[in-house]
């Protein structure tokens, strides 16, 4: 339960301030990954969620089908000061199957 | 004409269409005898002193439809002359196991794997038609790092992984869709029947990843040890 509330406090803003709470470490961002990956999968248009890196930086990466202005307002910028990504891939396929636009 | 006649033969050979290899390299084209569909053997693996070809279930064993025992052939039934033919005349090897693939968004998968015992009148090599032999050692999957693979479609190519502990929806045939956690995925570097391609470490040929699915942008991958875990299997590493 303790943490619990650690993970909702961390969820304001201001991070910093937040970092010399004893006890509280920043969340890995494979746990931020595994805690809302769920919630993303379920958008319509999402087929994948994973991390990736642009200029040495971790983010996470929203994978879709197409990049739609919709998509862009329900997938959010950030979580728990990790980046999001929007990356367009298309439908992913068993290879046989694969598909080139 | 020359340089034309050359740039078709070398394709054609590397599937094996009209000549097939001898030995049997890994890295090219191979299919399940009861479809006309075509894949790759990424590699050969072992355990207890026999031998296997490894590739995907999609590959292998028809998507979870195949009986232990069916025939793989080398060139797969595509890649025949003539095409999809029924006479069956490179029979390689036998499917020995297959991962079976859990479809729908309720269960998740790790890999799309099988493997097929070679027959034991069957020459083959642990080399890929590519001129390279996999490393005994794999490799962890590092955002940026370079890779390579060797496919029956578009033989060697080479790209990097452009991300970690991807969770993806992924489609099969017949509408079906099966969900996968813990993927490599790649810059765009397979095409269809690219399927079952080890994918290595560009630099030192370390097992990273079995290829099996894709789009006209990304490339996705299993991890390797995942794959080798479930067979209880080795990759072979000398040519």
């Amino acid at each position: 339960m303790v943490m619990v509330g650690f993970a909702v406090s961390c969820d304001h803003r201001s991070v910093e301030k937040q970092q010399s709470v004893p006890g509280m470490s920043k969340q890995t961002i494979e746990q931020v990954q595994a805690k809302y990956q769920d919630r993303w999968m379920r958008i319509p248009g999402v087929v994948g969620v994973g991390i990736g890196a642009a200029n040495g930086k971790m983010m996470i990466k929203v994978l879709v089908v197409k990049k739609t202005m919709e998509l862009e307002q329900r997938v959010p910028k950030e979580a728990e000061g990790y980046p999001i990504v929007i990356e367009e891939t298309g439908e992913i396929w068993a290879l046989p199957r694969k598909k080139k636009n | 004409v020359v340089v034309e006649e050359v740039g078709d033969i070398r394709a054609l050979a590397f599937t094996g269409k009209f000549d097939p290899p001898n030995p049997v390299p890994t890295g090219v084209s191979v299919g399940n005898k009861n479809e006309c569909a075509a894949g790759t053997n990424g590699a050969v693996v072992r355990k207890n002193g026999v031998s296997y070809f490894l590739s995907n279930n999609h590959v292998f064993a028809r998507e979870n439809n195949a009986v232990i025992g069916e025939d793989i052939l080398q060139p797969g039934r595509p890649d025949s002359v003539p095409r999809c033919d029924t006479n069956f005349p490179n029979h390689v090897a036998d499917l020995s196991e297959f991962k079976e693939i859990n479809y729908g968004f309720l269960s998740s998968n790790t890999i799309d794997a099988a493997i097929a015992q070679i027959q034991s009148g069957t020459p083959f090599t642990c080399e890929t038609a590519c001129s390279y032999t996999p490393s005994d050692t794999t490799a962890m999957a590092l955002v940026d790092m370079e890779v390579k693979k060797c496919g029956r479609t578009t033989m060697e190519t080479t790209g990097k992984v452009t991300g970690v502990n991807v969770t993806v929806f992924v489609d099969y045939s017949g509408g079906k869709s099966a969900l996968f956690t813990r993927q490599i995925q790649f810059s765009d570097i397979a095409e269809p029947g690219d399927s079952g391609s080890l994918i290595v470490t560009n630099d030192d040929n370390q097992p990273m990843a079995l290829l099996f699915a894709g789009s006209a942008a990304t490339t996705i991958g299993n991890p390797i040890n995942d794959v080798l875990n479930n067979f209880n299997v080795s990759i072979c590493s000398t040519p």
